[in-house]
């Protein structure tokens, strides 16, 4: 018999998952005016609301009817090139020089403090040399992901305040991947990816309501942090990424249930919880991070967490180049 | 900080010198505290050594085989951009089980683990603080160290994790590259060499010395180096190299001192391996590290301190987990007052799992003939039924005897099964059986057991010919 659903006692994961969702949209909503956050806050029809949203996008996702973007051109492009023994940073930067905005991007991230040139960086296959055909690859789905995947009209500060995020966590992953000896690409892209459910459920909202300036701003984000792991678990399975990544996506608020690839879950939902402002670049940051619950199971000791940690100011510098 | 009271034996490391080490210590009834500083047991032979890398060889080797044993009828090419994962697939079962199978011995035996940094406060006292910086304190009557080795960082190579990989790493790529060279000849270099060269991978293997694998039969080395180019991989010999760099696209470029400069899209470092002795306060014990960064042992693993003692990677060579298994167990009994044997001193077999396969015991063909003379006796696999049938024509095994070709004195064996076949010999060696059991007895049909027949009719027939021998053979017969 299908009745209404019971209350539980929440498990250990559904808190973290409880607490998690109030950071996010903590995280979200603070960039709105306190005046317009009060008036939200005491909207009598968010309970209505979350309950309606929650039911309409659960059904598309089961239905896999959510439109989910598909993987940009140029990545594709990049990701082929930037593999192939044959092709040369000319062609690569022929396929860059086609995107205006890329072009610009990696042309800033060449002159950022991070890669500290000599002289300045005035050509893209001058910036192809420095950077890399890896860093390259991994600025090329960044910012693709920026322009194509992370925008949703009406949410922009919450988006690009989640693209930022999702980059520095990209950047901790990699640096835990390389500390633990794992795949440092695929942490890299992992972490990168692990928000990308939220401005696609955003965009859905988007669509489903169109203008509706009367949709509880507070409501819609809480339902995307809700929803936005499954979601972006299915976003990586669309565009062939591997398993492990999609799982890792789909489980970085619950990685203990992750089966295929459990250490890049971990991994991923801990490079999460790394705070990437350059404000917080402080000791106490660093102390609060030692007694994360998921430290002892990355078995990370005080000063290799502390190495990672005091990599947030480059973290910072790559991100002022590319978002 | 606690303390608890004391122990009977504390062991610093779970590899597999440590759990040899706790198993024997609890077996003898006694109180064992094992000291693990990951989160997992099994050191690294389980996570990043041993373990994994067998796992992708014997998928190598199923490759190879599928060629071979189809008498090259059926093509088989590696697809592009295959992922090591795939290839892998299996390690993670296999290191998991493993791992599983430790633990549980370990538990079954009522041995303690505390997972954690051990530090020395004094002779007798280790302080263990854990990643969460929780600290407790373990009092021991013997103190074991098996707290192994890492990969050497060379300083002038760059090792990023990602395009320049250590063996702590190796694995962690998640594709197949397209080419690899590797900096090293020893057995980790050769291992991994092969394995990516069977594989398909162009592999370059780069080392100062003349060839690879210094310490083994140079008859056997030139048959390794034949199975590598037939592979595709190429050993450059005598190769000082000058610099490794990433070149900011697609490949890390080795330039060596003789002006050749090799790209290839990942690189290897296996240079050497240092022992982990570092952040033990060992000063604290009254010990401290020899020249080398190894701990300095007596015949029964006794450091200067006579109740701690060090076994595995950390006294040095051979470091191969079966010497390191022995060393461990032969360590606690002989802290614990049990007796402690010699049979199996000088016969330890040494394992090389490369592709083919290499093992050897006892004394080569060259340190024979140092020591008064040597006769030696060859059996090539093709000679045997079983060799052709299986397709394992490559292999060879020699039996080194004395001068006058009665006693075994060294085995030496290339070609898959090696590893296995080398205790045929260890067990004859262990008995002191003369060579001409291998002739009198009867062995399996067809079989690569055989060799050993083979190689003995083949001493028999050398010492026949020499005048000493006969003397020698009347006196065995006698």
């Amino acid at each position: 018999m299908q009745g209404s659903r019971q209350p539980q006692c929440p498990t250990p994961a559904t808190k973290r998952l409880k607490a998690r969702v109030a950071a996010a949209v903590h995280r979200s909503v603070g960039s709105i005016t306190p005046v317009l956050q009060l008036a939200l806050d005491n909207d009598s029809r968010f309970e209505s609301t979350v309950a309606d949203l929650r039911q309409r996008l659960s059904e598309r996702i089961a239905a896999r009817a959510l439109e989910l973007p598909l993987l940009p051109d140029v990545v594709a492009q990049v990701i082929a090139l930037s593999s192939s023994d044959e092709s040369d940073a000319r062609e690569l930067a022929e396929v860059i020089r086609r995107d205006g905005p890329m072009s610009a991007h990696i042309l800033r991230l060449a002159n950022s403090p991070l890669f500290r040139p000599r002289t300045p960086i005035v050509s893209l296959q001058q910036a192809l040399s420095r950077l890399g055909m890896t860093q390259i690859r991994q600025i090329a789905f960044a910012v693709s992901c920026r322009q194509r995947v992370f925008r949703a009209r009406g949410y922009e500060p919450e988006v690009l305040a989640s693209f930022r995020h999702s980059f520095a966590a990209g950047l901790a992953a990699q640096e835990l991947a390389r500390a633990r000896r794992w795949n440092v690409e695929e942490a890299f892209l992992a972490g990168l990816l692990h928000d990308v459910g939220r401005p696609v459920l955003l965009q859905a909202i988007v669509d489903m309501y169109g203008g509706n300036r009367l949709l509880n701003r507070h409501a819609v984000l809480t339902v995307v942090a809700e929803l936005h792991a499954q979601v972006g678990g299915m976003l990586a399975q669309k565009w062939s990424l591997s398993a492990r990544i999609a799982e890792a996506i789909a489980f970085h608020h619950d990685p203990h249930a992750a089966k295929t690839a459990p250490q890049l879950s971990i991994l991923i939902s801990f490079a999460d919880d790394i705070p990437a402002s350059d404000a917080d670049n402080s000791e106490q940051a660093a102390a609060a991070l030692v007694k994360h619950p998921l430290v002892p199971h990355l078995n990370l000791y005080p000063e290799e967490l502390a190495a990672i940690v005091a990599r947030r100011k480059d973290f910072a510098e790559t991100l002022q180049a590319v978002a | 900080m606690r303390a608890d009271r004391p122990w009977d034996v504390v062991v610093i490391g779970s590899g597999p010198a440590g759990q040899k080490a706790a198993i024997q210590a609890a077996k003898a009834g006694r109180r064992a505290l094992v000291i693990e500083q990951d989160i997992r047991v099994g050191g690294a032979c389980v996570h990043r050594g041993t373990i994994p890398s067998k796992t992708l060889r014997e998928t190598a080797l199923t490759f190879s085989a599928f060629r071979r044993k189809s008498g090259h009828v059926l093509e088989v090419n590696m697809p592009e951009d295959v992922r090591i994962a795939g290839l892998n697939s299996r390690m993670e079962g296999v290191v998991a089980a493993h791992e599983t199978f430790i633990a549980d011995q370990m538990k079954r035996n009522g041995i303690e683990v505390w997972h954690g940094r051990a530090r020395f406060v004094s002779p007798h006292t280790i302080e263990v603080a854990s990643v969460s910086r929780g600290r407790r304190s373990a009092e021991a009557s013997a103190i074991i160290l098996a707290t192994g080795s890492r990969p050497r960082d060379p300083g002038a190579v760059p090792i990023d994790h990602e395009h320049i990989f250590d063996s702590d790493s190796m694995l962690s790529m998640r594709y197949l590259p397209r080419s690899l060279a590797v900096l090293g000849a020893g057995v980790i270099a050769t291992e991994y060499a092969s394995i990516f060269a069977t594989l398909g991978v162009r592999v370059t293997m780069i080392d100062k010395g003349e060839r690879p694998l210094g310490f083994v039969d140079p008859e056997i080395v030139a048959r390794f180096l034949e199975a590598f180019a037939e592979s595709g991989g190429r050993f450059v010999g005598r190769g000082h190299v000058r610099s490794v760099a990433f070149d900011g696209i697609s490949s890390v470029v080795t330039s060596l001192a003789s002006g050749e400069e090799i790209r290839t899209e990942k690189v290897l470092c296996a240079q050497g391996r240092v022992a982990n002795l570092e952040g033990l306060c060992l000063e604290a014990a009254g010990l401290k590290a020899d020249a080398r960064g190894l701990m300095a042992v007596d015949a029964r693993y006794r450091t200067g301190v006579p109740h701690i003692y060090a076994v595995g990677d950390v006294i040095g060579p051979p470091s191969l987990a079966a010497t390191a298994m022995e060393q461990g167990r032969l360590a606690a009994r002989h802290a614990l007052g049990l007796g402690v044997s010699d049979l199996g001193a000088g016969t330890s077999p040494v394992g090389i799992y490369a592709i083919p396969e290499i093992a050897s015991l006892g004394l080569s063909e060259e340190q024979a003939r140092a020591q008064g003379g040597a006769i030696v006796g060859r059996a090539n696999f093709r000679e045997l039924a079983r060799g052709q049938i299986a397709a394992i024509e490559d292999g060879l095994l020699k039996l080194v005897s004395d001068a006058s070709g009665s006693q075994l004195l060294g085995v030496q064996v290339i070609g898959e099964g090696a590893s296995e076949l080398v205790h045929i010999g260890q067990m004859a060696m262990l008995g002191h059986l003369p060579i001409d059991t291998f002739v009198e007895c009867t062995f399996n049909f067809p079989t690569l057991a055989e060799a050993y027949r083979v190689a003995a009719l083949d001493i028999v027939g050398r010492r026949a010919a020499a005048p000493m021998a006969r003397t020698s053979q009347v006196r065995i017969a006698g």
